[in-house]
């Protein structure tokens, strides 16, 4: 009894460490491959279905304008996304009362020109819309924007501690919530009230509804699906423009924009590295928003449950000696699960578990760091079994 | 898994060990450079440990290994501390960066001119600049009987759009109206036409190429886009100024502009 208890207490500091892991945006070197590896085959073999959302791409690559631009060291003029035309939009959706169901702007604000007047006011009508902020990695402050809604302003960054994107950081002690959480908590699910998530050192809690910090976004839109259906801000207010009268002007808006969710960003420039090659930054935004809606990377009482069994058994095993490895070889005597018991068996046995976290549950679970953790075990108490021996 | 931790424990362990363990000889010295017990060092004397060595400020030395070849240190980067730090920070990639996942709408070229792109997707705006034309073949075989209608195919982002020409005054004339793609994936300026005649006679039909070529094409958009940039560009400058380098550029990207149809496009009057 003595025995199951033990294993069982080091289960739950287990648990709590893997908590403290997935709400941090670290990711292990070693694990960064694997999750690599995972995304690949779950995009390109598992191909995850699209959302029912319909969703609307719009580039603004091609609409570029030019400002003046002054800062301490340099002083002249600067490519910016063209306001006057983003005000044009907005304005569109509002005058149709605002019936998209939300606006992902992915467009920087902070550098002022003049048409930010024109874009402040066209966004004072529109509802349902979330726009970058940024930090300063310098002053760890957020940068200056030209929006007068600060409200309005979610965090639109990611930290890597690689090259490669790989984890999304959706909540900020100091700078708040990310688009991405902004978004899941403006967008309420069907027959059921939005979500207000509060930060705490476990996860981000609203009500019984758990989520780690930081999520490993899964890909539901990649760049081909963007090459097909992204559609030029120019496009869409030429297209705008040219419909004359009010009931086509309805027709258009009720066939493309009623009810759905708009993403409007750079496509050709802002580009980030990730697993599956360069994507857009809407897109990463976008996938992790998705990733939350579809209940991806939740902390559910039976994940929790789950994690407590298996690592409870595996703690016993390891702690007592009494490894799956006889077990197993006993019952089937095929020469693979020989081979994977007998080389490797924690890592086999720990993958198992991550997998079927995976599967059932939606949470990646950090496998190779548990298996260094119990090899350590295993390890320290050889070294115990050795100095004992040697001194007395 | 013992294995492979194993492994990368030795190849870590023998990495930082042969860098220690060469041998480097001083080739240039500029500066205060000592070793560990603060004996300067000179042209000629061997360095087993780089690590050991202290560089003052403003001080470059030059070493050189008979494997690695040369290196040069200076006081930035023998900081002992600092690199020691560096290797394990990347070593265990816990030094982090904050990237900005938003565009404010430049790019890579820096200049404007690089930012300003062509929006090909807007086809049914699709603009070419002038029209073209083509002097009309002479029928070979003095057939009066046959009659030619003229085509044009064009290869538009994979897809081929067949249209028909009009031919006036002994003129093959490719029209603006002619060039709408209605791929919305359209992300080539530069389209490959390909001019040709279906010959109908009483034997039956025929098709005969007659050429193809290339033509660069814009947006009214962008036309309007470049027009307003160059106008803040060129505030000093007046109008008259403004349009005739306006002019200039789409002459140099695009070929002989229509002055007439350039002037409607930016409402400029003289």
């Amino acid at each position: 009894m003595r025995k199951w208890l033990f294993a069982s207490l080091n289960a739950v500091c287990l648990i709590l460490l893997q908590m403290l892991y997935l709400n941090s945006n670290w990711v292990a070197p070693v694990e960064e491959d694997i999750v690599e590896l995972l995304t690949k085959i779950e995009t390109y073999f598992f191909h995850p279905s699209k959302p029912a959302d319909k969703i609307i791409f719009i580039n603004t690559a091609y609409s570029a304008a030019i400002t003046n631009y002054n800062d301490s060291e340099n002083s002249g003029t600067i490519s910016i996304t063209d306001r006057q035309k983003l005000a044009a939009f907005f304005s569109y959706l509002a005058d149709h009362n605002n019936q998209h169901q939300y606006v992902l702007c992915d467009v920087r604000f902070t550098d002022s020109s003049a048409s930010d007047s024109i874009l402040n006011s066209s966004l004072s009508r529109l509802t349902k819309y979330v726009l970058p902020k940024h930090i300063d990695t310098a002053t760890k402050r957020p940068l200056i924007s030209v929006i007068r809604d600060t409200q309005r302003l979610a965090l639109a960054d990611y930290v890597t501690y690689g090259s490669n994107f790989s984890k999304m950081m959706l909540y900020e002690k100091d700078h708040g919530a990310s688009i991405p959480l902004r978004m899941f908590q403006d967008i309420p699910e069907t027959n059921k009230k939005p979500y207000t998530f509060h930060y705490s050192w476990f996860g981000l809690v609203s009500g019984l509804h758990s989520i780690p910090n930081s999520i490993f976004p899964r890909f539901y839109y990649t760049g081909e699906d963007l090459h097909k259906h992204q559609v030029s801000l120019n496009n869409v207010l030429n297209m705008i423009g040219q419909i004359k009268g009010k009931e086509a002007s309805d027709q258009l808006y009720n066939s493309i924009f009623k009810g759905s969710i708009i993403a409007i960003g750079n496509f050709n420039d802002d580009i980030q590295p990730t697993a599956i090659g360069y994507l857009p930054g809407t897109l990463l935004l976008l996938n992790s928003y998705l990733t939350l809606k579809h209940k991806y990377d939740v902390f559910s009482i039976w994940y929790l449950l789950f994690l407590f069994v298996c690592f409870t058994l595996i703690s016993y095993y390891v702690f007592h000696h009494k490894l799956l490895q006889a077990r197993f070889t006993s019952v089937n005597n095929h020469r693979i699960i020989q081979y994977c018991f007998k080389k490797d068996r924690l890592f086999f046995v720990l993958m198992l578990v991550s997998i079927t976290g995976d599967l059932c549950f939606g949470i990646r679970s950090t496998i190779l760091l548990l298996t260094l953790y119990f090899l350590f075990l295993e390890h320290g108490k050889n070294i115990f079994h050795f100095i004992k021996n040697f001194f007395v | 898994m013992r294995i492979i931790l194993f492994f990368s424990i030795v190849l870590t362990a023998t990495t930082l060990n042969a860098q220690t363990k060469a041998v480097y000889y001083v080739t240039s010295v500029i500066g205060n450079v000592t070793r560990s017990d603060k004996h300067a060092l000179a042209i000629g004397d061997t360095v087993m440990d780089v690590n050991k060595i202290t560089v003052y400020d403003n001080a470059v030395i030059n070493l050189f290994n008979a494997d690695s070849g040369s290196m040069q240190l200076h006081s930035k980067n023998t900081s002992h501390s600092e690199s020691l730090l560096t290797e394990l920070c990347d070593l265990f990639k816990a030094k982090s960066s904050r990237i900005s996942l938003s565009s404010r709408g430049d790019c890579d070229g820096g200049t404007f001119d690089d930012c300003l792109k062509i929006d090909t997707s807007i086809n049914a705006n699709l603009l070419m600049i002038d029209s073209l034309l083509f002097p009309q073949p002479i029928n070979s075989n003095n057939n009066t009987q046959t009659t030619s209608t003229f085509f044009l195919q064009w290869k538009c982002n994979g897809k081929i759009i067949n249209k028909i020409v009009a031919c006036n005054n002994g003129h093959i004339c490719i029209k603006p109206c002619d060039l709408v793609c209605d791929s919305i994936n359209y992300n080539n300026s530069y389209g490959d036409i390909t001019l040709g005649a279906i010959k109908s006679s009483q034997q039956g039909k025929g098709y005969e190429k007659l050429g193809s070529f290339q033509i660069c094409c814009t947006t009214t958009a962008f036309i309007n886009q470049y027009y307003l940039s160059l106008q803040q560009l060129m505030k000093d400058k007046s109008a008259k100024e403004i349009f005739s380098r306006f002019y200039t550029e789409l002459y140099v990207f695009y070929g002989r502009p229509d002055l007439c149809n350039l002037k409607n496009i930016v409402h400029y009057t003289d």
